[in-house]
């Protein structure tokens, strides 16, 4: 009897005898896809990258860095000074925080667009809500680690917030912080969550998230899978689609270089519990809108602002497969859906953009920053802008700091500020320019010489109302 | 009816299915199965309940109100009428206090954190009036609100004088 031959066998052949994973292999690597697939559709993979890119960023900063509060910020000074290529981790470490909140953020909006919320994949949108959420509080946790006055002053308000929850709020703010305030106490426990117990959960929600989509597969997946064998414009997953996702990563990858290279994560001074110089608290930029809108409601409905409304959204974002039983999928068919996705999008991204104004991050006409001096202003182009973003929170229509409202021009000719047209005499720019104290903005940061400058030059041509 | 074991119809007016009592033995065999059943659940979520309490119990902070006095300086650092910012030194963390002498041997010591969101409110004396950069929040030389977001006063830490020192104490109202 003649030896049957044996086929030669692959290290596949010898896992698959153990493991058994061929056929979920094969399965996974040449179900069938459209050739081409909008970027958009891979977002969640660019999110997955990106939290891979903070896993391996932050496992080199945590080697380096030191969770206390006598040496956080020496270690992070090291970091970015001592450390051969420190300053590109951290960066990169900085950027990516901030690129998964707008990835994730991006990845659900696609998601609600295609209808990927909607039977059999709500399990799919809900981890997807957890995970956001997670994500926000990986970036809450790790923003006061650098442990300068940005970080502890943002820290300090962002643990307040909780107060307002009813019953509870005081028990909340105290467990957070560890204290009555923020303390070394608050930093260890940010860093023990923030290594430890926050990655534990983003995999086990990202597993279910995962095994989820590979369960039901993605929407162009199912639609391509329906179509007859030989359909033109098919393609297998491997190697197509794998070869346009490595491309994405490239594109993402080198976009978050870019950012680590040209704009460098900021470390103020140290963090001082006394606050002896005068630092104004600044949020987190995806807690803009939050801190915009109290500024636009009454006082007394801050607990609705500051809980009640996140509340209403996390309660709309988990229930939404449940609330919206529409089965079309299409955009158009769903009317009520888009707008209403619509209307919320816009306020929050409006709401964002007048917080980043007033923090100066981005001044279109005067502030801080600017070092052009108008002529000619117009109250309206030139001078209610600067009223806007550096009067208006102690002089504004609810506050009527000494009585006057900034961004009211009635207010401003009734009080007299602006007059004469001597403008040295006017009381308006003797207080801008410390002639009169207390200087204005109270505490600072005060005003641009140029902006002073353009103000000078309104009060000059006697304060119009143009 | 439901079946009080696997929790399935059972397809009659009996609590047991079919395939439970086949499953058993015999009817103490029943009876074992739910016990030991219920009593993995009890055993687990004590063991949960356990870990979880101990959790809160080392992560909630002890009450701080009650720190013994620390001493800020002899009386005469502080001028009448005036406040000067300083420090409490917490469980843990640095409070700062703004600390005026009334004159007459009585002090009045106020947190520097806004009632609103915790921002650090600056005094003016010129204006006699404490100020938030954050919100806007306003408190007259007592502490007093007076404009502003912030939902009531500044809190008060408690003050003495014992031998000519000027003694701080915790946050009390």
């Amino acid at each position: 009897m003649s030896a049957e031959k044996k086929p030669r066998q692959t290290v596949l052949d010898w896992l698959d005898e153990r493991v058994g994973i061929k056929p979920q292999l094969n399965e996974l690597l040449y179900h069938r896809v459209p050739r081409s697939v909008n970027p958009l559709d891979f977002l969640g993979l660019a999110t997955l990258f990106v939290f891979i890119n903070q896993a391996v960023t932050g496992t080199l900063l945590a080697m380096f860095y030191q969770a206390s509060s006598k040496t956080a910020y020496q270690s992070i000074q090291y970091i970015m000074t001592k450390v051969p290529l420190g300053w590109v981790i951290r960066d990169l470490h900085y950027w990516g925080a901030n690129a998964m909140v707008v990835l994730v953020a991006a990845h659900m909006l696609r998601g609600f667009y295609v209808g990927a919320y909607k039977k059999p994949r709500e399990i799919t949108w809900i981890t997807g809500v957890v995970l956001l959420f997670i994500t926000i509080l990986f970036a809450f946790t790790g923003y006061l680690l650098p442990w300068d006055q940005q970080s502890y002053w943002a820290t300090m308000v962002g643990t307040w917030m909780p107060f307002y929850t009813p019953f509870l709020g005081i028990y909340i703010a105290y467990l957070a912080r560890g204290g009555a305030y923020i303390s070394g106490l608050t930093l260890t426990r940010f860093y023990a969550v923030h290594m430890l117990v926050l990655p534990a959960l983003l995999l086990i929600f990202f597993g279910i998230h995962f095994a989820m989509v590979l369960k039901n597969q993605m929407l162009i997946v199912e639609e391509a899978e329906a179509k007859p064998k030989g359909t033109k414009g098919l393609v297998t997953f491997y190697p197509y689609t794998v070869f346009q996702m490595t491309m994405l990563v490239v594109v993402v990858a080198a976009i978050l270089l870019f950012l680590a290279l040209s704009f460098h994560a900021p470390l103020l001074a140290p963090a001082d519990p006394l606050n002896k110089a005068h630092y104004t608290p600044v949020p987190l930029w995806f807690f803009y809108s939050i801190y915009q809108l109290l500024k636009y409601i009454p006082p007394a409905l801050d607990p609705l602002g500051i809980i009640g409304l996140p509340l209403v959204a996390v309660i709309v974002l988990v229930g939404l497969p449940f609330f919206d039983k529409n089965p079309r999928r299409e955009p158009r068919r769903r009317p009520f859906a888009m707008s209403a996705a619509g209307v919320i999008v816009v306020a929050v991204l409006g709401l964002t953009y007048l917080g980043a104004e007033q923090q100066g991050v981005s001044t279109s006409g005067g502030g801080t920053t600017a070092t052009t001096v108008v002529a000619k202003p117009t109250f309206s182009a030139d001078i209610e802008p600067i009223f806007q973003q550096h009067c208006a929170v102690c002089h504004g229509p609810t506050t009527k700091s000494g009585g006057l409202d900034l961004t009211s021009y009635a207010s401003i000719a009734s009080m007299k500020v602006a007059t004469p047209t001597n403008y040295k005499q006017a009381l308006l720019w003797q207080k801008i320019e410390g002639v009169a104290q207390p200087r204005m903005p109270l505490g600072g940061p005060y005003l641009s010489k140029s902006t002073i400058q353009t103000i000078a030059n309104w009060i000059a041509e006697g304060a119009p109302d143009n | 009816m439901r079946c009080r074991i696997c929790g399935h119809e059972t397809g009659n007016d009996t609590d047991l299915c079919q395939d439970c009592v086949e499953r058993a033995s015999d009817r103490k065999e029943l009876s074992r199965r739910r016990f030991l059943g219920w009593g993995a659940v009890t055993v687990g979520g004590l063991v949960g309940i356990g870990y979880l309490g101990a959790a809160l119990r080392l992560l909630y902070p002890s009450s701080s109100g009650s720190a013994k006095l620390q001493d800020i300086g002899p009386v005469s650092n502080f001028p009448v009428g005036n406040y000067v910012l300083t420090s409490y030194t917490g469980d843990g963390y640095d409070d700062g206090v703004y600390v005026m002498n009334q004159g007459g041997g009585t002090f009045i010591a106020l947190d520097f954190h806004c009632t609103h969101l915790q921002c650090p409110v600056q005094w003016f004396q010129s204006l006699e009036k404490f100020m938030c950069p954050c919100h806007g929040s306003q408190y007259n030389k007592l502490g007093e609100h007076i404009a502003g977001p912030a939902p009531r006063g500044l809190f008060h830490h408690e003050i003495a004088v014992q031998n000519g020192r000027v003694m701080l104490g915790g946050q009390i109202s």
